[in-house]
Parts: structure tokens; sequence; C-alpha cells
């Protein structure tokens, strides 16, 4: 084919490109979009296959390293809990051993306030008590204070050791924390409010160590 | 996961759970390392359901809202008035079961759904009836209701040497169970028990 049929039937083209509208523009495209479909359908491009399969293979791969990341992260999460239970439940030992010495820590410490909160033994009282002091340099005020700086001392450091002391005198009964051993009624208070606290309640890091046993109102007796 | 088989002393007084593993019975301990439960129920001021322990510290001043010794009325045919609401022996007793069974659970970390419970050996048909009714109304399958002093010589013959008020006498032994208000009774031999018997006011606790 010479140079000016073939400039020629371009130009012919060209001109026949330019009467089309949009629409038809598009349905062309579609057109041929859905030969390269029936294209593909109909035979094997080797070439494209072959990168399909490439691009299938780094995805398989890049899918395999996000499975093995998230495995590792599941075995990292399944140690940290592992090893967290055996630190509570060591915790939990430990706290099962020492509750009871703690409750007995707290008895001698109730022994030692009713030292100081009862009368200190006069020489007057025990002959056998005025012999034994005799020539010591001590008073009953001196005796009192020696016990209240033993129990300040008990309490410290059963406060160290997280044991405080629960307050329920003047507050609404709560069988959670005390333990009613008596009733008494007075008119001008409030049903059920805890009127004396005969022994102390203790909890021990927020938790109920020993309740309180306290006398409670009542005035509907 | 294999079933999980308790054993439960539904007590006048207090009751416990315990596990066979490792060899040995263990007794399971709440979170506060109670190993026993008063078998007391009552309601709180605010209405709360409170269980053991808790409701029998009010119990001196609310008697109205708590309710304690129930296994003495199971099998009869009455109501417990629990506040505002009455109740039957079962439901209250299946209170405690339940309780008990959530200590279990916590501490064996799996469910519970089976379990032994153990009544005195004088409780009759109707109270071992109603003590199984409780213990399905608590979630339990009770697979035996097993006599207390039964289960005291099964415990001893597996080895552990201690047991409460022990007799032997021509390879015939007489099991004797002196808990909170009970004492109880029940021939063993050849590993069978025979001749149940007891009295539920000569326990250790007077009855109120």
């Amino acid at each position: 084919m010479n140079e000016s049929l073939k400039q020629s039937l371009v130009e012919q083209f060209r001109a026949h490109l330019d009467t089309l509208d949009d629409d038809t523009e598009l349905e062309m495209m579609a057109d041929a979009d859905a030969i390269a479909d029936a294209d593909a359908d109909t035979g094997t491009d080797l070439h494209s296959l072959y990168i399909e399969m490439a691009a299938l293979r780094s995805e398989v791969r890049t899918e395999s390293r996000l499975v093995k990341d998230t495995l590792d992260l599941v075995r990292d999460v399944v140690g940290r809990a592992e090893t967290e239970r055996a630190r509570v439940a060591e915790l939990e030992r430990e706290a099962a051993l020492l509750k009871p010495l703690l409750i007995d820590l707290i008895e001698v410490r109730d022994r030692l306030a009713a030292g100081v909160a009862g009368p200190p033994p006069t020489a007057a009282a025990s002959p056998w008590y005025r012999r034994m002091l005799r020539g010591a340099d001590t008073t009953a005020d001196a005796w009192r204070e020696g016990l209240r700086m033993t129990l300040n001392r008990f309490d410290r450091v059963l406060r160290e050791r997280g044991v405080v002391p629960v307050d329920v005198v003047s507050k609404p009964f709560d069988p959670r924390l005390a333990r009613a051993v008596g009733t008494a009624a007075d008119a001008g208070l409030e049903n059920g409010i805890v009127m004396q606290e005969v022994r102390s309640g203790f909890l021990w890091e927020g938790e109920l160590l020993r309740p309180a046993d306290v006398v409670v109102n009542k005035t509907s007796q | 996961m294999k079933d999980i088989i308790v054993g439960i002393d539904l007590g006048t007084t207090n009751s416990e759970i315990a596990l066979y593993r490792d060899g040995r019975p263990e007794v399971l301990a709440d979170d506060a390392g109670r190993v026993t439960l008063p078998s007391v129920v009552g309601i709180s001021d605010d209405g709360a359901l409170l269980i053991g322990e808790e409701a029998r510290n009010q119990y001196l001043l609310h008697p109205e809202r708590t309710v304690r010794s129930v296994k003495r009325r199971m099998g009869r045919d009455e109501k417990v008035q629990l506040g505002d609401r009455e109740y039957t022996p079962q439901e209250i007793s299946a209170m405690i079961l339940r309780r008990l069974k959530e200590i279990a659970e916590t501490r064996i970390g799996q469910p519970v759904r089976k379990a032994v419970i153990t009544v005195p050996a004088y409780f009759s048909d109707a109270q071992r009836q109603a003590t199984r009714e409780a213990g399905e109304i608590a979630g339990l399958e009770p697979v035996r209701i097993l006599n207390e002093p039964t289960a005291a010589a099964l415990t001893y013959e597996a080895g552990q040497h201690e047991g409460k008020g022990t007799a032997e006498s021509l390879g015939m032994r007489c099991w004797q169970g002196m808990t909170g208000r009970v004492f109880d009774r029940l021939g063993i031999k050849d590993g069978m028990g025979f001749a149940p018997g007891g009295d539920r006011g000569r326990g250790v606790e007077p009855k109120h």
C-alpha cells in the first residue's frame, strides 16, 4: 500500500471518529473489553497466567507472614497470661499462708489494746506486785505509755502490711464488714446504726481479714 | 473436658465442698480462704442475697430475714419465710449449694455439674429426696446421696487416717460423727454400711 492511500484512509477514519459522540465511544470501549474477555475465555495467555501466578505467590507470601506474626503475637500473649497466672497463684499461696499469721497478730494486738484501755496495775492492789517493783523507776503512767508505744508500733507494722482497721462506728451496719453481737435501743439514733465496736475488724489490702464485732441500734425490739 | 464430681457436706451449721484430686480429698476454700460456709441465708438492708458468714453476721439483728439450720426442715411440707417471700427448704438449701458450686468453679476453673451430697444416716427418704431436689435447683446433678458416716469411713479407708470418734471391734467399725448439732453413727463391715442411726440433738452445739 502506497503512502498516499494510507494517508487518505487515516484521514477518513479520523473524520469518522470525530463524528462519534461520547456515548458511542463508551459503547465501543465496552465492546473492546468484552472482546478481550472472550479472548481470555477461549484461550490461555501463558504470559498473563505467569504474571497472575507471580502476583498470587507474592500475596500468599504476604499472608503467610501476617499469619506467622499473628501466631507469634498469640504465643506471646498466651505466654504472658501463663506467667501472670503463675504469679497470681503464687501471690494467693503467699496470702493463704500469711493470713492466719496476720489474724493471730491481730489477736495479740487486741490484748495490747485492752491493756492500754484498762486500768493499770496498782501497787496498792497487790503486795506481790509492790514487792516486784521495789526500787524500780516506774509508775502506772510509764507502764501505760510503754504499752501504748508498743501498740503504736504494732499498728504501724500492720499498716505497712496493708492491714487497716474497719471504720464501722456510727455508720449503718454492714454484715459484710461486721458481726452483730448485740443490740441496744437509742431513740435518738437511726435504726441499724452501729453504736459500739466490741472488737475491731480489719481489712487486708481491701479485703476483709476479720469482721468487727459490734452492737447495733435496734429501737423496734 | 472431663466431668468433675465434687463432694458436698450440706451441714446444719456449716457446709463444705471438696474435690478428690492428686490422690487426696481437698476441701475448697473461697476467695477469702475460708473452707467452711455457714449454712445461713439472709437478705441485707439493700435487698442483696447474703449467704454464709455475711448472713450469719446479721442474724442477731435481722432474724426475720435470715434463715439458718434449714437442713432440719428438709423433707417437711412447709415454707420458710425470708424477707417478703416464702421459700421451700429445698430452695434455701439450693442457695447454699449454688454458693458452694461457685466456690468450686472459681477454685477449679471449670464448670461443676455433678456432686455427691452427704446427708445424716438417719435422714428419711423424703429428706433425701428433698436434698436431691435442692441439688437440682442449684444446677447440680446429685450422682449420689451418701450417708455422712459412710463418707467419713470412705475417707478413712482411702488412707486419710483421721476420723471423728472411731471405734473398732471384731473387725467391725462404728463410725460416730459429732458435728454442729448432730450425732451420727453407722456400722461398717467389709466396706458396707449398716445400722445407721443418730440423734439430732446430741451434737456439740446446742439446739436453738
